[in-house]
């Protein structure tokens, strides 16, 4: 009889698993959605250090809780001068879009520190044969460029008067009177978001036509302090509406405009109506992001034919 | 072959020739020249309408200063960061000369055309507007005004570019335009620390402020900046 | 004995957080000595403090006996060549040298003239009046040399000199470098790359993690290391009677065969170097060849930067 034999354990086989380069076989994002990543590293970059984003932040944080705002404007003879269809205004109602002229000067500095710099950035340090040595269209660098600086403008320019404007209607007596000042809402979206578009686009397009970063700063800020006083000041000799070329002279002309307040004094004379304003903002961020794209559609051809 | 140590001064010098054959090269020497005809055209559109008076030379002087925000940015603010930022810097502080000399030389190559763009523009305005709005005086006046007051802007961004070199000509542009120029045009005794201030005053344009309050706001900014930008030199690393 | 040239006592330098070099006693003779490590070990670092362009956090350090940080005098016998390609490129390589000749005390006179000489040492005479911007790295790598020897430094300090350059301008460079050091000046050369450095000098200085981990004559560090393993590769024409021959000794660890050869592992190599030798002669063995594959620089700087070596260190 033969003895039964312990099962013999399974002899286990011999693997090599090889950790070199493999292909990445994973999910892709389609290409129509690159621009969101690009969006994001935007944000993300601005964000980066304390004198990118941050102190416009601030800025736009202190000049929406006021205080200090509050006790300047209120010191200031044009304020008590505001008018409304001939009458004199309420100061509460005139300090929302007085408060743009602050906020432009906030999204000024966002310019300086973020926004004419990022593409002659990319173009002096080779970032272009980087990006579009992947399956990202000039199209997705514009339109993620564009929409992170929106996105970033829009902390200064667009939440600081929507918070306003709701702080507002929260403080309206009655129901009717919150219901009257609803409209706020949208004249503060509008404001904002023209202001955003504009801020975010002018730097970004005279940033790709300089291509070199200290030189396209100097350019933008000559263009925003010399350039746009010397149109209100052609606008003024010639035809009004000239001087809604100057952004930050639009901005509050809108916001003026759209309040229906009257700007006592000599800025006055630099107001421009509602509409050249409006027409003057949403033009220029069109040419800008025109220029643009045609900029760097260029530059992304020559980036990845010179890279080898 | 004899080397020596060079003295302070000696590097200043030749820092001060390689800077200037640096800009003379690049892009900002012709930005610079181009920016300084832009406040032209605000004496022209005044020709051209037929509306000159003394009002507009202030205004051709005012807007003539406005370079003062960019143009030492450009040039002093740039060319400093650049060379720490860039690391260049490590060809200098290498080498057997004092750091306080990198600051000067790099101050005294660069501002003499950080000078004379205001100047020629205020010429041309002044040349533009005629004795109509402006004595010869008044150019003598806004001349010195403006190069006291690029000294002093210069002095500031040369400052803000050895403190924050990687945001120098944002931080200089901002400092000069925001906080500068507002400061300077309050009515309140704080104006006395801005360079927009005294260049006004030394121009005429300061109302009740005296010529010698100006002259020492601009001397003590200018020493005040260039002392904090040697500092920072000498410590950098 | 020469006075040691650079000079360093208990020196560290950290950037906010981060270790630089760590608690360094360091003394360097004359000669070209090659600073090795890996990325990020503080070579960088050291070269930097001994030129001058960094402050030790703590110790000293100091060059022909004084503090290169504050004194220009000791500046004055420092040629640096800083690791990144970045130059003036609004300058042609002539200007540029000359400025920096002048900036480091030649006169103002004679500023073009060394300029001229050190470029040509180079071999840049055919492009010194193009600007820098056009240059190719290697060509940007032979004017920044030209600059550090155009004021005829004692001390030349060379951060990887030749990152980047093609193999024929790296050849050229390594022999200009030779030459220099053959003309009597102490040049201290850092490279990752281990046969840049081998090519150059046997006298290394290992550094990793902010700390020398090992310095002087390549052999002797590789000798000093005894407990490790070394290999000896034999080819001839009967191998494995070779390693038969051999199987028995008791300082050999290990045998391994190859084709053509065998390769043995022993704890003492001059021992088995001479019953190499026996055997041969003794037994009529036909070699063809014989090498130490743990005498060049890789091996050794394999050993001491790899987990044994950081137990050495923490020893």
């Amino acid at each position: 009889m033969t003895q039964p034999t312990e099962a013999a354990p399974p002899v286990k086989k011999g693997v090599i698993h090889d950790i070199g380069y493999a292909r990445y076989a994973g999910e892709r994002r389609a290409p129509s959605t690159l621009w969101r990543v690009i969006m994001r590293h935007q944000i993300a970059h601005a964000w980066k250090t304390w004198w990118r984003w941050k102190p416009a932040i601030i800025g736009a944080v202190i000049t929406t809780v006021v205080c200090g705002v509050i006790m300047y404007v209120s010191a200031d003879s044009r304020i008590s001068g505001l008018t409304r269809a001939g009458g004199p205004l309420a100061f509460i109602d005139g300090t929302l879009a007085y408060s743009f002229g602050f906020y432009n000067k906030f999204a000024f500095l966002m310019t300086m520190t973020v926004g004419a710099a990022v593409v002659a950035r990319d173009q002096e340090t080779g970032a272009f044969a980087f990006y579009f040595s992947r399956p990202v269209r000039a199209r997705d660098y514009v339109i993620g460029k564009v929409a992170g600086m929106v996105v970033v403008m829009g902390t200064i320019l667009l939440a600081g008067p929507l918070l306003l404007a709701a702080f507002r209607i929260g403080m309206a007596g009655d129901t009717k009177t919150m219901i009257d000042l609803l409209p706020w809402l949208g004249r503060a979206l509008t404001v904002g978001l023209l202001a955003s578009l504009a801020y975010a686009t002018l730097p970004l397009a005279l940033s790709a036509l300089v291509g070199k970063r200290t030189i396209s700063l100097a350019v933008w800020a000559a263009y925003y302090v010399m350039g746009t006083s010397l149109l209100s000041v052609v606008g003024m000799l010639t035809w009004r509406p000239l001087a809604a070329i100057d952004p930050a002279n639009a901005v509050v002309s809108l916001a003026f405009g759209l309040w229906d307040i009257d700007m006592p004094g000599r800025d006055k004379n630099a107001l421009v109506g509602v509409v050249p304003a409006a027409i003057s903002l949403a033009a220029q961020s069109l040419i800008a992001v025109g220029l643009l794209y045609n900029r760097v559609s260029r530059q992304a051809a020559g980036a990845v034919g010179a890279s080898s | 072959m004899t080397t020596t140590t060079l003295t302070g001064w000696q590097a200043t010098a030749a820092l001060a020739r390689l800077s200037l054959k640096r800009a003379a090269r690049g892009k900002a020497l012709w930005v610079t020249l181009a920016l300084s005809l832009v406040p032209t055209l605000y004496a022209i559109a005044f020709r051209i309408a037929d509306r000159v008076s003394p009002d507009r030379w202030e205004g051709a002087v005012m807007m003539t200063s406005l370079l003062l925000t960019v143009i030492p940015p450009i040039l002093v603010a740039s060319s400093i960061a650049d060379e720490i930022d860039d690391k260049t810097s490590a060809y200098l502080w290498s080498r057997a000369l004092p750091r306080w000399s990198i600051v000067l030389g790099k101050f005294l190559g660069l501002v003499p055309i950080a000078i004379a763009a205001p100047a020629v523009a205020v010429t041309i305005s002044f040349a533009v507007l005629g004795s109509a709005a402006a004595s010869l005086t008044d150019l003598e006046r806004a001349l010195a005004a403006l190069a006291l007051g690029t000294i002093a802007a210069s002095a500031i961004a040369a400052m803000i570019a050895t403190l924050m070199p990687r945001f120098a000509v944002a931080g200089a542009v901002c400092w000069l335009l925001l906080i500068d120029a507002p400061v300077g045009a309050l009515d309140l005794n704080l104006h006395v620390i801005t360079a927009s201030f005294g260049a006004r005053t030394v121009a005429g344009f300061g109302g009740d402020a005296s010529l010698a309050s100006a002259l020492i706001s601009l001397a003590v900014l200018t020493a005040g900046g260039l002392a904090i930008a040697i500092r920072r030199m000498e410590r950098i690393e | 004995m020469s006075a040691p040239i650079v000079v360093a006592e208990r020196c560290s330098k950290w950037y906010g957080a981060v270790l630089g070099i760590s608690d360094i006693t360091w003394t360097m003779g004359g000669g070209v000595i090659g600073l090795l490590g890996p990325n990020g070990a503080g070579k960088s670092t050291l070269m930097k403090l001994m030129s001058g362009l960094l402050r030790p956090s703590r110790g000293t350090i100091k060059v022909h006996g004084g503090d290169p940080f504050v004194d220009p005098l000791v500046r004055r016998r420092i040629g640096y060549s800083p690791e990144h390609e970045t130059t003036y490129d609004e300058l042609t390589g002539r200007e540029l040298v000359t400025a920096l000749a002048h900036l480091a005390g030649v006169p103002r006179a004679q500023a073009p003239a060394a300029a001229v000489a050190a470029l040509e040492v180079m071999g840049m005479q055919g492009a010194m009046d193009r600007r820098v911007k056009g240059y190719s790295k290697g060509m940007r790598q032979r004017t920044k040399l030209a600059a550090t020897l155009a004021h005829d430094p004692d001390l030349l300090i060379l951060d990887e000199p030749l990152t980047g350059v093609d193999p024929i301008a790296r050849a050229e460079i390594i022999t200009k470098i030779r030459a220099l050091a053959k003309a009597g000046k102490t040049i201290v050369v850092s490279s990752h790359v281990l046969y840049e450095i081998e090519a150059l000098t046997e006298d290394i200085a290992v550094i990793y993690r902010g700390q020398v981990l090992a310095e002087g004559n390549l052999y002797e560090i590789r000798r000093l290391i005894d407990h490790h393993p070394h290999r000896i590769r034999v080819e001839c024409d009967r191998p494995r009677a070779l390693a038969a021959a051999l199987a028995g000794a008791d300082h050999v660890r290990r045998i391994t065969m190859e084709r053509k050869a065998v390769v043995i592992e022993t704890e003492q190599p001059d021992r088995c170097y001479d019953e190499l030798a026996t055997a041969m002669l003794d037994s009529d063995f036909v070699l063809r060849g014989m090498t130490s594959p743990d005498n060049n620089l890789g091996a050794v700087f394999e050993y001491l930067t790899g987990d044994r070596g950081r137990a050495r260190a923490s020893e």
